[in-house]
């Protein structure tokens, strides 16, 4: 069908046209654009933000190194214990004074809320750690690495690392980070060291994100010497156990530190998404109103 | 029929005024043909007047032919309802369509399916609509038409085709061949040439095709121009009629030209028309789907509503060529069959609204098709000559002959006996001919008097059987005094034993579903015949040695002396009954009394078995020792086979104590019971002490183990104890215990079920533990997986969703879901091995209920019944043929045949106490995997509700 030179089309349906179906007119090209939604990154950004990446498996490595000092004898848990409370001590002080008691007046969290979840925690931690000891006494040792090993795994991998994605999860996170410390805990000669390990991994994979996260936001240059610092303890520690193992640890690091942010710069030249008024139509204006 | 005065008077006037104007015409013509021939004028006669005439004529014979009409048509006359044969599955029946041979082809809304059925409305054939070779290419027919090579033609609006089944194919089956694309085509047709119309919908056209051998079309013609077609039928012209969805009715020449369309030919408006057809006279039928009436338009006369009321969407109609008019109501989902021309289709129908005249001309008609059937007793074939009396059964023109009475004797007396016996037996006993044994060779004044004898005592039609010497063969006639037809019906001489036909009772086959309308007609004639001779026990019970005024021949009993026993137990039934019933009203009243259902108690009374027992046998009695005589057959059989169920009970309950307390057996028992429970607590103390070790090298928690373990052991040793202080008394125990089994073996049984599930009390105590203590561990289990995702349980939309918990609620439930994960393998196994345990003692327990169901539940008086006297209870008769000879009629043995073995026990099955296990084999499978426990206890409270 010929388009009728006295009428312009208009790209409506509810007008009877003399034009067929599938009839555009020249603007349709016109319309059309690339990468409307990339962003452009900063390598210095990128490489601040990989931190919590870098966080996370100095975490992993310092639980682990831990784990293996108790079960070879060499550090005592009353030791640890110690340790670990003078740093949570440390760590709450510092949570309040960070932003000023903000972020609790916020939350409207009450400091003997904070008390009395201590105490069920390590009531509980006490009251089951000698169940903890023979829960898996009949059961070999290398399922139960391969089981934390596979925990762990998950617990990285389920983390929050501020990424909007769907396979985020920091409750299943966490809780396979607490399975796997239960089990590696019940490998200790003693009920004692094993309460003092989950008490400690409790510490490492709950407590210590929630002020990594607040520093992160609050004072940045703190938050990347916080994190050398911290990245150079795990190498130290795992060093003491396996030079090899700190050699690889030290290239992975420095591979999601460093190699990584400069591959997805790179990576971002060669984008190329087309939009036009193909596009499916999406919603953009809030609908949350209509569901009231 | 109504017979009001003011009907009669109306009947009179109308016959009177055609009478009339039937003679004034007839002397006007009389006096005006002449005119004609000769030259004179027309008398006083002016144009006008001539003209005036004719004007009123015209409206005169159009009133006549509606008062025709009316006069031939009847209203709303709805004769059968035959349901969708396709079930409510699909949608209501939409097309039908009526073969020249009476066949009715129905199709559904969206259904694959076309149904041929009879014009009684059995089904004869389902053809289902799907394509050879494609599975699963089904179409959906909409209308349904029959070729004149007589093939199934359907069309299928959905694929826009018309199929035709073609059954001539190799397949055995046939197949379906498209034979057309057709727009969208809804309704189907076949005219008087043969060619297949088709209404095309959205096209708004009619095609006409001829088909020829080869499946191809030829001679394509469409009319166009019409307004949605819907259904299309031929007209009598040669030419088409066809519907038009909320418009018209619009009929067509053969040459496919418009001759008229209905609502401006006879000025009516339709609603919806739906389907169409014309009747053999025809006339066109319409029907209205938006005013629910069948419509009958007449080539003369205005229209005429067939069918007003009781229809709610019709759809399709069709016309058979007996009269009858279908209409496929799809509103009701069923067919509806009317007879609107009753007048013509009468001779078809029963002759009971019928006057006398007509019953006498219905009876000549319909014995000429119908043979007559005598039922004669074989015990009468050697009495002397006489008249017969009996029952005759019109509708299947056949006479069940009871009795001979033999002369001499007077005919008043007769009447008045028989009259008595009618009154009586509620069993219409009469006259029904003559017969005579003759020695000698026949007397012709005999056989004078026998005809005479039918005037005295009139019955229509009179039977004369006359047997000559010892001959086989008799020879049988009837007479017909007011029959004008002097036709010689055939008559068939059928024997039967006369007693056995009185004691048997008929079972009616039961699946009235499988077996079509012939064969329960066939079933209601013969239980007919049965419910005549069993019912006329009276007339049996006069022996030979009575002296009455009339001399009777009949099966009589020859056991007289025997029966005097029998009346004795009569007479003592009935204190003995009443004497039970005190009893018993005093035992159940002690049973119901309060004090016994108080909560220990009746939850006692609840578990045991033997009081189940006990209470079950407790209403057997009851039933048995109600004064009441049994009201029908299954009653009383039902009671027979309680009463004997109880007896033989009662008798191997006897039998069994008799066995035990002969040779101290109860001591011998007592002595092996304490050993064999002593051994049963050793086994399982090893079996927990195997458990306690790793077993089968399985990773079990050793803490947990231990304290599981140590805990069975404790409860094992608790038992032995108790049963080593019950030692000394349990010989006492089962002597008085033994002693029950006089109730009866069942009872015994019971209490062997109850003293099993005592002695095996610590296994199920140990089932229970395992069973709650797993049951607890796959609940906390499967809610703290959940936990463990992030998920929780929302009890109000019965869904998991979603949830944020707190930090030490994760941390204490990962913790419980840790501990319990590991703990999980030690208590499974514990639960595995009891459960096992369990239900070996279920199995063991639920075989002797199985034998106790069994003892209650077989009909034993039946089956005795069936063993010894088999024609008492019979499932039909069959018919042997005798010897034969020219000119004789036929003559026929009737046999019962008795029922068999299966169905006896379905019938006569007593109902028992226990229920079967309410879980089916998954849903006791999913329990035991999650860890609920099972009861082998019977729910009597649950089925009683």
């Amino acid at each position: 069908m010929e388009p009728v030179p006295g009428r312009r089309w208009q790209k409506v349906l509810y007008e009877r046209q003399p034009f067929p179906d599938n009839y555009v007119d020249q603007r349709f090209l016109g319309e059309l654009r690339k990468n409307v939604h990339a962003r452009r990154y900063r390598y210095q950004a990128v490489v601040f933000q990989s931190g919590a990446v870098v966080q996370q498996l100095c975490s992993v490595c310092i639980f682990v190194v831990t784990w293996w000092y108790m079960d070879a004898g060499m550090l005592s848990p009353q030791g640890l214990f110690g340790v670990a409370l003078v740093s949570s001590l440390l760590g709450y002080v510092l949570f309040d004074a960070v932003d000023g008691g903000a972020g609790r007046r916020e939350s409207g969290r009450t400091r003997w809320a904070d008390l009395k979840s201590t105490l069920v925690f390590a009531a509980f931690t006490y009251g089951f750690s000698p169940v903890l000891k023979t829960l898996t006494e009949s059961i070999s040792t290398d399922t139960i690495y391969a089981m934390s090993a596979l925990m762990l795994l998950g617990h990285l991998i389920f983390f929050d690392y501020g990424a909007n994605a769907a396979i985020v999860s920091s409750t299943l996170s966490l809780n396979m980070a607490i399975f796997a410390s239960v089990c590696l805990a019940s490998r200790l000669p003693r009920s004692l060291h094993a309460f003092v390990m989950v008490t400690f991994a409790m510490q490492i994979f709950a407590l210590w994100p929630m002020l990594q996260k607040k520093l992160k936001a609050q004072t940045p240059r703190c938050y990347v010497g916080v994190t050398v610092l911290f990245a150079l303890a795990a190498l130290a520690g795992l060093a003491t156990v396996s030079s090899v193992g700190a050699v690889l640890f030290t290239s992975l690091l420095l591979a999601i530190s460093c190699l990584c942010p400069y591959c997805l710069i790179r990576f971002q030249l060669t984008k190329d998404n087309i939009h036009g008024p193909w596009d499916e139509a999406e919603i953009k204006e809030d609908l949350s109103r209509f569901l009231m | 029929m109504d017979y009001t005065l003011e009907t009669s008077q109306q009947k009179e006037k109308l016959l009177k005024t055609i009478y009339t104007l039937q003679l004034k015409s007839i002397a006007t013509f009389q006096t005006a043909s002449p005119l004609l021939s000769s030259q004179r004028g027309m008398g006083m006669v002016t144009q006008h007047q001539v003209h005036q005439l004719a004007d009123k004529a015209k409206s005169l014979c159009e009133d006549l032919d509606n008062v025709k009409n009316l006069l031939h048509y009847c209203q709303d006359n709805l004769v059968q309802r035959i349901p969708n044969p396709t079930g409510s599955r699909y949608g209501g029946v939409s097309g039908i369509h009526c073969s020249l041979d009476g066949s009715i082809y129905v199709t559904a809304e969206s259904a694959p399916w076309v149904h041929v059925l009879s014009s009684t409305g059995q089904t004869l054939r389902s053809l289902s609509c799907r394509q050879t070779g494609k599975e699963s290419d089904t179409f959906l027919p909409e209308d349904v038409t029959v070729t004149r090579t007589g093939m199934v033609a359907v069309a299928d609006m959905m694929n826009g085709a018309i199929w035709v089944f073609n059954p001539h194919t190799s397949l055995s089956k046939g197949e379906w061949i498209k034979i057309r694309k057709v727009g969208s085509p809804r309704g189907i047709g076949v005219d008087s040439m043969g060619k297949i119309l088709v209404a095309d919908y959205a096209q708004g056209q009619v095609h006409s095709f001829a088909l020829d051998y080869a499946f191809k079309t030829l001679n394509i013609h469409s009319v166009p121009n019409l307004q949605g077609p819907r259904y299309v039928s031929p007209a009598p012209n040669g030419g088409f009629v066809v519907s038009e969805e909320c418009g018209d009715v619009k009929v067509f020449t053969s040459s496919r030209k418009l001759l008229c369309s209905l609502s401006s030919k006879y000025g009516h408006r339709f609603g919806n028309p739906a389907g169409v057809c014309v009747d053999m006279d025809g006339s066109i039928l319409v029907a209205d789907e938006q005013r629910r009436t069948v419509h009958l338009f007449p080539e003369r006369g205005s229209p005429v509503c067939l069918v007003s009321t009781r229809l709610r969407r019709p759809a399709g109609v069709a016309c058979s060529s007996f009269g009858h008019l279908f209409v496929a109501d799809a509103g009701e989902n069923c067919v509806k069959v009317f007879s609107p021309a009753p007048a013509a289709s009468r001779s078809n129908r029963s002759p009971e609204a019928a006057g006398v005249a007509e019953r006498a001309v219905y009876h000549s008609s319909r014995i000429a098709a119908m043979v007559l059937k005598v039922f004669f007793p074989s015990c009468c074939s050697s009495a002397e000559s006489g008249i017969l009396i009996g029952r005759w059964i019109s509708e299947q023109n056949s006479a069940v002959i009871l009795a001979v009475v033999h002369f001499p004797f007077i005919p008043v007396q007769v009447k008045q006996y028989l009259s008595e016996v009618q009154r009586v037996t509620k069993v219409s006993v009469s006259v029904l001919g003559s017969w005579s044994n003759s020695k000698q060779e026949k007397e012709e004044s005999l056989s004078e008097f026998l005809e005479d004898l039918g005037t005295i005592f009139s019955h229509e039609p009179w039977i004369q059987i006359s047997k000559e010497g010892d001959g086989k063969f008799w020879s049988c006639s009837t007479l017909q005094k007011h029959s004008n037809s002097p036709k010689e019906e055939e008559i068939i001489l059928v024997y039967y034993d006369q007693r056995k036909v009185m004691l048997s009772y008929l079972h009616p086959p039961s699946d009235t579903a499988t077996s079509t309308d012939h064969k329960a007609d066939d079933a209601s004639e013969l239980s007919a015949i049965f419910d005549t001779v069993a019912k006329s026990r009276i007339l049996f019970m006069t022996d030979r040695y009575d002296d009455g005024p009339i001399k009777l021949t009949h099966w009589q009993s020859d056991g007289v002396e025997a029966s005097i026993i029998v009346e004795l137990m009569k007479q003592a039934s009935v204190p003995a009954c009443m004497l039970l019933t005190l009893l018993l009203s005093l035992i159940s009243g002690v049973c119901r009394s309060r004090v016994l259902k108080f909560w220990p108690l009746s939850f006692l009374w609840s578990k045991l078995s033997t009081c189940e027992q006990l209470g079950h046998r407790l209403q057997h009695l009851q039933v048995i020792s109600i004064n009441k005589k049994a009201q029908n057959q299954t009653q009383l059989m039902r009671k027979a086979n309680i009463f004997v169920s109880l007896l033989i009970d009662v008798a191997l309950g006897i039998l069994l104590m008799s066995w035990l307390y002969r040779k101290n057996r109860i001591g011998h028992l007592a002595d092996t019971l304490i050993p064999v429970a002593d051994h049963v607590a050793e086994e399982l103390q090893d079996l927990l002490q195997w458990l306690m070790g790793a077993p089968a090298g399985l990773k079990m928690n050793r803490a947990l183990d231990q304290v599981l373990g140590r805990f069975f052991l404790y409860h094992i040793h608790l038992w032995i104890s108790y049963i080593h202080l019950m030692s000394p008394f349990i010989e006492m125990i089962l002597w008085y215990v033994g002693l029950s089994a006089c109730l009866g073996l069942t009872v015994a049984l019971c209490i062997l079920s109850d003293i099993i599930a005592l002695l095996t009390f610590h296994i199920y105590c140990f089932y229970v533990y395992g069973a709650r203590l797993y049951c607890l561990k796959i609940y906390g289990l499967s809610s703290l997986w959940r936990l463990f995702r992030g998920k929780k349980w929302n009890v109000l939309r019965q869904r998991v969703d979603s949830c944020s918990y707190d930090l030490d609620q994760l941390f204490i439930g990962t913790l419980l879901f840790t501990i319990l994960l590991f703990l999980l393998p030690t208590t499974a196994l514990y639960y595995l091995v009891f459960t096992l345990l369990r239900l070996l003692v279920v199995i063991v327990q639920g075989l002797i209920h199985l034998l106790v169901d069994l003892i209650d539940s077989l009909p034993l008086y039946s089956i005795i019944l069936w063993l010894c006297r088999s024609y008492r209870l019979a499932a039909g008769v069959k018919f042997r043929v005798l010897e034969q000879q020219d000119g004789k009629p036929l003559r026929l043995l009737m046999q019962i045949n008795p029922l068999s073995y299966g169905s006896v026990v379905q019938t006569y099955r007593l109902p028992t106490y226990s229920c079967y296990p309410k879980d089916s084999w998954a849903s006791l499978c999913k329990k035991l995997f999650l860890g609920e426990l099972i009861y082998p206890w019977k729910h009597k409270g649950d089925k009683q509700d």
